[in-house]
């Protein structure tokens, strides 16, 4: 099991249309949404290897800016 | 495990992030105390870029099972970049060298031997006869080490003690001279001291950031989040970004230039006559904290003395430049119009104002970024000094958001290579080894006899190589990089070098590297959290980290090889009669005894284990083999050279050992154990006396800056009608820099496995490519096969194509020019001139 928690930050004209791809995306959980364009997020898998590109995978996703990991368990 | 306990890790998870991030989240559970599971944590600093980002390692069971942005450090307030996440999986790749390796034929050593397995006793004995007769031979110009801004603080301290104060020659260079040479260059010309007098902070107080050659976005993606949240955050901030192809940090730009490479120079010249036919300069300031000055021009591309581009030059080499008047400089940057920098540039004329019109508002705090667009530009030295021109005619400069600042692309690139002093001229704490003072004051503080250190400036790193070519370095000791998969001109000059028959080459590192290979020796080096260790940052922070896990094997910490390896050596055979009769109690003892058991580096004892003020546990293999704490004294004999009341040069002041083992480092330098957020300026640091409107660039006498007038001169190579594209080279977000680590973590290979071409759409149907095409890459000097990408991350405009040159399986540095910045001896490569064609 992995769970990460990460700040991806949009603009914040872009939040919203990036909000909606990431919730498509298998394992990504939004906490919270920030007008100012910062999403809260986990990303939630059972192996390290499929949290990772996920992670990984977001950077590349229209709109997204910046990604930063905060918080890491894995067992 | 049951739901309820993955539902707890996620909330830690959820609020870690929303309190790094500073956004609420709904209904956030209250946080149990933390989970005690027999994880020991503790701080270190991260092992790749120049940001310093202080990570949170968890171990258990001698291993690293945890890591976490550190919440309490200043530099990323627990944020972690995507190399960072992967950053403890370094340590455990597949093929960890745990042994020395020589090459041998038939139970000796042979250069055409294959690699065997071999005792330290064995390699160190092996390698040290090779010195010893190089030594006998030629002198102590014939060896010399390639260091690095990877090293730990005390590992470069004590290489420049044993090749600077114990083999006498100045053959010491460190890779950052292919990173940060050229700002170096500019600090000294322009400030008289090194490293950037602003700080981090200056991401949260400017108005505007202008990146020249930065790719922040994937390069230094900490720095970027603290940009980004600025940005849309403060109302009215904008970001500039300048480059030679579109990258990630576009999509944040709210001016982003694409411009012809080497133009940059015509660019920066154009903002300074800007500022002065609008008459927006500060007046006050330019009267009473600037000289004005020009540069000799024509000054060559730092090849080999007989290519024709240097015979050509009416001054190679000339760095020395004149005083002027201002109305001189005017008339100097006069012809930088924008029509004229609109068309050499390729740049929109409505680009090239907005830019000026950000640097001369008065109003508007201004922050300038550069990286190694900038510093690996065969006029490094100038194009950095340009932008500090623009700063100095605003009086944008040493103060809060105001202010230009060169990133660094390795961990210590400030702390080790600049700070140390462990380039070919240097000595510590900026001291260099031409300056009779400051070598009488090296060699009091070494205890050495008058006359040790060597007054000849060495070989820099690309000196190196053409000199191991000709045959004339021939003892070559490479640690802590990758120089054969870094350094220009690969097939020219650094393979013909490192496998010449007369030459034998040590590589230490932790993994089989392309270095490693093209070695005749290879020690087993432990790496990072391996060792105690000390990192300057860019931002001139020094942070130390504990030992967390033991190296696998027989490694052991470069520390300990250079200590070592001193051992091998008597004061007779490395050093003249007439140099040891000045101090007879040496004679008979061993470079080891003279230069680290003079009681200054054996001086603080070992008591067996570091205990920290959580008493928390951990080993320190180096002092338990010498018998002593080896990085407390190595460290403060260093600090004799930047703290005692006699150093030549103030202002690099630190702190005393044990205190950066309780902080998350400061920022030198440090008085009372106060650190310094911006220099020169009263109020802010301590060596200017008087309250912040007072500013006083006291690294040169007069205490003024100097501006340097320098014009645009056109790069080595250029597209020509055979190589008919720019070649520029670089790095990507997953992989750190020759990829020796990163590309050991499977994460990481997996999501870039091979350096493409990034090429623009156009360019490719021209060549009748298509996206995924295997395609040729080729200039004079040598080719690779690869595939093309023109939908990537990055989108060069017509005529330029992109390469990365993390890949070992395809080496970009058999194609680049090793022309390099006649005045820093950085490479530029950025530019160079390629064709590509359907393999």
């Amino acid at each position: 099991m992995t769970i990460c928690s990460l700040v991806v930050y949009a603009k914040p004209e872009n939040t919203d249309a990036v909000a909606l791809k990431l919730a498509g995306l298998a394992g990504i959980e939004i906490h919270a949404t920030d007008p100012g364009g910062k999403l809260v997020v986990t990303v939630d898998h059972a192996d390290r290897r499929q949290c990772s590109e996920t992670i990984m995978g977001l950077s590349a996703v229209p709109g997204v800016i910046n990604t930063a990991l905060v918080y890491e368990y894995h067992e | 495990m049951s739901l309820s306990r993955r539902d707890f890790i996620k909330a830690n998870a959820v609020a870690a992030a929303a309190a790094t991030a500073g956004v609420a989240v709904p209904a956030a559970p209250v946080l149990a105390a933390e989970d005690d599971t027999g994880i020991r944590w503790d701080k270190t600093a991260c092992r790749f870029c120049g940001t310093g980002c202080s990570v949170l390692v968890g171990v258990k069971d001698g291993r690293v099972v945890a890591t976490q942005g550190d919440p309490d450090a200043p530099v990323n307030r627990g944020l972690n970049c995507i190399k960072g996440y992967f950053l403890t999986k370094i340590m455990y790749g597949q093929d960890r060298l745990t042994k020395p390796l020589l090459r041998k034929k038939n139970g000796a050593f042979a250069k055409d031997g294959d690699f065997e397995e071999v005792s330290w006793d064995e390699a160190f004995t092996v390698m040290a006869d090779k010195w010893k007769a190089a030594l006998k031979a030629k002198g102590p110009t014939s060896v010399g080490m390639f260091g690095s801004g990877q090293w730990t603080l005390w590992e470069g301290y004590a290489a420049s003690k044993l090749i600077k104060g114990g083999f006498r020659s100045n053959n010491l260079d460190p890779n950052a001279r292919h990173c940060m040479a050229s700002a170096v260059g500019a600090f000294m010309r322009a400030f008289g001291i090194d490293e950037p007098m602003g700080c981090y902070d200056d991401l949260e107080h400017a108005d505007a950031f202008v990146l020249w050659g930065a790719n922040m976005a994937e390069m230094h993606p900490i720095l970027w989040s603290r940009l980004t949240n600025t940005r849309l955050t403060k109302p009215g901030c904008e970001v500039h970004v300048l480059s030679t192809f579109e990258n990630r940090c576009f999509e944040l730009a709210d001016n982003g230039i694409v411009f012809v490479p080497q133009t940059d120079l015509a660019i920066t010249n154009y903002i300074a006559n800007y500022i002065i036919q609008n008459e927006a300069y500060n007046k006050d300031f330019v009267e009473n904290h600037v000289n004005f000055n020009k540069t000799a021009t024509d000054i060559g591309y730092g090849l080999r003395p007989e290519h024709p581009l240097e015979q050509k030059a009416a001054n190679p080499g000339k760095g020395k430049f004149e005083k002027v008047g201002f109305e001189e400089f005017a008339r100097l940057v006069e012809p930088y119009t924008l029509d004229y920098t609109a068309e050499l540039s390729g740049v929109p004329k409505d680009q090239l104002e907005k830019l000026a019109r950000a640097y001369a508002d008065p109003k508007k705090k201004v922050s300038s970024y550069w990286t190694m667009g900038f510093n690996q530009h065969s006029r490094g030295v100038w194009v950095n000094g340009n932008v500090y021109n623009i700063h100095l005619l605003m009086g944008k400069i040493s103060e809060p958001g105001n202010g230009p600042f060169s990133l660094t692309g390795q961990p210590s690139a400030c702390g080790t290579a600049r700070e140390v002093g462990t380039f070919a001229h240097r000595l510590p704490a900026d001291l260099v080894v031409g300056k009779d003072a400051h070598r009488a004051f090296a060699e009091k503080t070494w205890k050495l006899p008058e006359g040790t250190i060597n007054p000849e400036v060495g070989f820099h790193a690309v000196l190196m190589h053409r000199k191991m070519k000709d045959g004339e370095l021939n003892c070559y000791w490479q640690q802590c990089n990758n120089n054969m998969q870094a350094a220009a001109n690969m097939n020219d000059e650094s393979y013909p070098g490192w496998r010449n028959p007369d030459n034998f080459v040590t590589v230490s590192d932790p993994y089989p590297t392309v270095s490693a290979m093209a070695a005749d020796l290879i020690l087993p080096t432990a790496m990072w959290a391996e060792k105690e260790g000390a990192y300057g940052n860019a931002e001139r922070r020094t942070q130390f980290w504990r030992q967390q896990v033991k190296a696998p094997g027989e490694s052991r910490s470069d520390a300990w090889q250079t200590m070592e390896f001193a051992k091998y050596f008597t004061v007779e055979e490395v050093w003249p009669e007439e140099l040891i009769a000045k101090m007879p109690e040496y004679r008979g003892k061993t470079l080891y005894d003279v230069l680290f058991a003079n009681g200054q580096v054996d001086k603080f004892p070992y008591e067996g284990k570091i205990v920290d003020d959580r008493g928390n546990e951990y080993a320190n293999d180096e002092s338990e083999y010498f018998g002593y704490y080896v990085q407390k004294g190595l460290f403060e004999e260093y600090r004799l050279f930047n703290s005692a009341a006699d150093i030549p040069k103030k202002g690099h002041e630190m702190a005393e050992f044990d205190a950066y083992h309780k902080n998350r480092g400061l920022r030198w330098p440090v008085i009372n154990g106060k650190e310094t957020l911006w220099r020169f300026r009263g109020g802010y640091d301590p060596h200017v006396e008087g309250d912040e409107t007072v500013v006083r660039f006291y690294g040169n006498a007069d205490g003024r800056a100097n501006v340097i007038f320098a014009p645009y001169e056109p790069p080595a190579e250029s597209p020509d009608d055979e190589f008919d594209l720019w070649l520029c080279t670089g790095r990507v977000l997953e992989h750190w820099h020759s990829g020796s680590m990163t590309r050991r973590v499977p994460e990481l290979y997996r999501a870039v496995p091979d350096a493409v071409v990034y090429m623009n759409p156009k360019d490719a149907r021209k060549r009748r490519l298509r996206d995924g095409s295997k395609v040729t890459v080729s200039t004079r000097r040598g080719e690779l096969v690869t595939r093309v990408e023109t939908r990537g991350r990055n989108r060069p405009p017509e005529g330029l194509v992109f390469v990365p040159w993390f890949d070992a399986s395809r080496l970009v540095n058999k194609l680049t020019l090793d022309a390099t910045d006649p005045l820093s001896k950085e490479t530029d490569y950025k530019k160079c001139a390629c064709k590509v064609e359907k393999a």
